[in-house]
């Protein structure tokens, strides 16, 4: 891939568009809520979980 | 609400006034521009700024106290440009870029570029789903490494 090239990095996560738009929803549905908090990172790792992503690069530091 | 710190209901506050701001006018807005808003001095905004901030809910410039981003909204032009009706906004990444009509709950014309060959890139969201999903994500930065740059992430 050019752009790993580029920045000489190993690829990473390849995911699919609607993954994409699983985390887009995960991550921002709620984001207006007067209360809103950001997600800790069981609840990270529970969203990414739901959208097939389980792999050590989806890890959130504790 | 009770049992809230008073700096927390300010913080409250002001995040909801930073999302406002970027949605009426697709850029952040200033610190005089939120005291203005909210009716406190500049040097409590700035303070309630810094403290969003250490919880990463918003990231803020390099050497300022300006806002850079509050997910999904990106303060400077990127390759992520996001069309929704007359108004446009900047994402910072294609996840960014798809969570801004999802958090407007509008449907929105997203112009990006392939980040392997740079080709044009088109995405229309629509009910909440993408029309066309042709094409894959590349994340190249893994999850517990976000936030040590997140401007490259």
């Amino acid at each position: 891939m050019r752009w790993c090239r580029l920045w000489r990095r190993k690829p990473g996560a390849v995911i699919s568009l609607e993954q994409t738009m699983g985390l887009a929803q995960a991550w921002y549905a709620d984001r207006l809520d007067a209360d809103w908090r950001s997600k800790t990172p069981a609840e990270a790792q529970t969203a990414f979980a739901s959208l097939g992503l389980r792999s050590g690069f989806w890890r959130m530091p504790c | 609400m009770a049992g809230m710190h008073k700096a927390d209901l300010f913080d409250r506050k002001v995040r909801l006034h930073i999302y406002r701001h970027f949605i009426r006018t697709g850029r952040a807005p200033s610190h005089a521009e939120t005291a203005r808003a909210v009716s406190r001095p500049t040097r409590e905004v700035r303070a309630a700024y810094r403290r969003l901030a250490r919880r990463h809910t918003i990231v803020l410039q390099e050497g300022t106290d300006e806002i850079l981003r509050a997910a999904p909204f990106w303060a400077l032009p990127t390759r992520f440009h996001v069309e929704v009706g007359r108004r446009f906004y900047w994402g910072s990444c294609i996840w960014d870029a798809l969570g801004i009509p999802i958090l407007l709950g509008k449907n929105a014309r997203i112009v990006t570029g392939c980040g392997c060959c740079d080709r044009a890139m088109v995405l229309e969201v629509h009910n909440g789903a993408i029309k066309n999903p042709h094409g894959v994500v590349h994340i190249a930065v893994a999850a517990r490494h976000w936030y040590d740059n997140v401007v490259f992430t």
